[in-house]
């Protein structure tokens, strides 16, 4: 929606460069500012409390919906562009006369989005969920640095779990085993997503 | 050539929305790096701290960056040569593409306007 909004707004430039900003934080960092406004500067829960949404003191890290939740909020905000930048060029590499018709004939905005920008998009949608799909499986910095897997591990990821392995406990054969099976999982993820989109992309 | 059709007016809301979450928390952060150390983590958030640049002295003062940046710039320049030299198909590569590489009957055959 975002892509299907800014690629039709007279000031494309100016939101793309605002929506990209996000992406050019390095992961470890974004991790960093999202703990410090949740977690340390307690930003959140104050802001939180002064609307009337919680009676104030709420440890983001002690419950786990609550910390998976920053986890999600952090990536949704860091790696929303990548998607965003995606579908906008694939957007502007569509013909542009079908888009025409459709408005010549009455069609408006949702009905143009749902019936001739989104199915177009498909195959470069099936490429961005690869792409995110294989990040979201090696996602280490962000649990590294905002939840350490806590509580009691309930936020742990398969890539943090090796990292902790290999790192804090020393134990290089298992964390080499992980690793490898985290490939293996990965790869399988990979073709999975690969052969359903494209063979339905090609299909449709 | 047909015009970008323009979206609904109730867009611009959806994305100055957006813009202000991807934007708001960049803000926090450049603030925290004007405040003074006993402002960042308070027990209650400080909105309007005292301004102080001491880090951005202290990045100025102690800081290699220029190593840094050097260190990145070898890094990604070797990756970069690489990446393209092993993934660019030969056509591609340097400068294969001359003049003399192009067909004559590509100019030749070439329908009259």
């Amino acid at each position: 929606l975002l892509a299907a909004l800014v690629y039709r707004s007279p000031w494309v430039k100016g939101w793309r460069i605002l929506f990209m900003l996000p992406m050019l934080f390095m992961p470890s960092a974004a991790g960093y500012l999202w703990k410090l406004l949740f977690n340390d500067g307690r930003v959140m829960a104050d802001l939180f409390t002064r609307i009337g949404l919680v009676d104030g003191g709420v440890d983001w890290m002690a419950d786990p919906l609550l910390a998976r939740f920053v986890l999600v909020l952090t990536d949704v905000w860091q790696w929303t562009p990548f998607l965003f930048i995606i579908l906008v060029a694939g957007l502007q590499g569509q013909d542009k006369e079908i888009e025409e018709a459709a408005r010549l004939d009455g069609a408006s905005f949702g009905k143009m989005f749902w019936n001739i920008s989104l199915p177009m998009l498909r195959p470069i949608i099936a490429i961005a969920l690869v792409l995110r799909g294989i990040d979201l499986l090696n996602n280490m910095s962000a649990v590294n640095i905002i939840t350490q897997g806590a509580p009691g591990g309930q936020t742990e990821t398969l890539s943090y779990f090796i990292y902790r392995t290999a790192f804090r406990s020393f134990d290089h054969g298992y964390a080499s085993a992980a690793s490898v099976l985290l490939l293996i999982a990965t790869v399988i993820l990979a073709q999975i997503l690969v052969r359903k989109f494209f063979k339905s992309g090609t299909e449709s | 050539m047909s015009k970008r059709t323009e979206g609904p007016r109730w867009g611009w809301i959806i994305l100055t929305i957006w813009g202000l979450f991807a934007l708001l928390p960049i803000v926090y952060f450049a603030s925290i790096a004007l405040r003074p150390r006993n402002e960042i983590i308070a027990p209650v958030p400080i909105y309007f701290p005292t301004i102080t640049t001491e880090t951005w002295a202290k990045i100025w003062a102690e800081w290699p960056i220029a190593q840094y940046f050097y260190n990145s710039v070898v890094a990604i320049t070797g990756s970069v040569l690489i990446c393209l030299s092993s993934v660019c198909p030969p056509p591609m590569r340097w400068p294969a593409t001359s003049s003399r590489a192009m067909p004559t009957s590509a100019i030749t055959s070439s329908p009259p306007r």
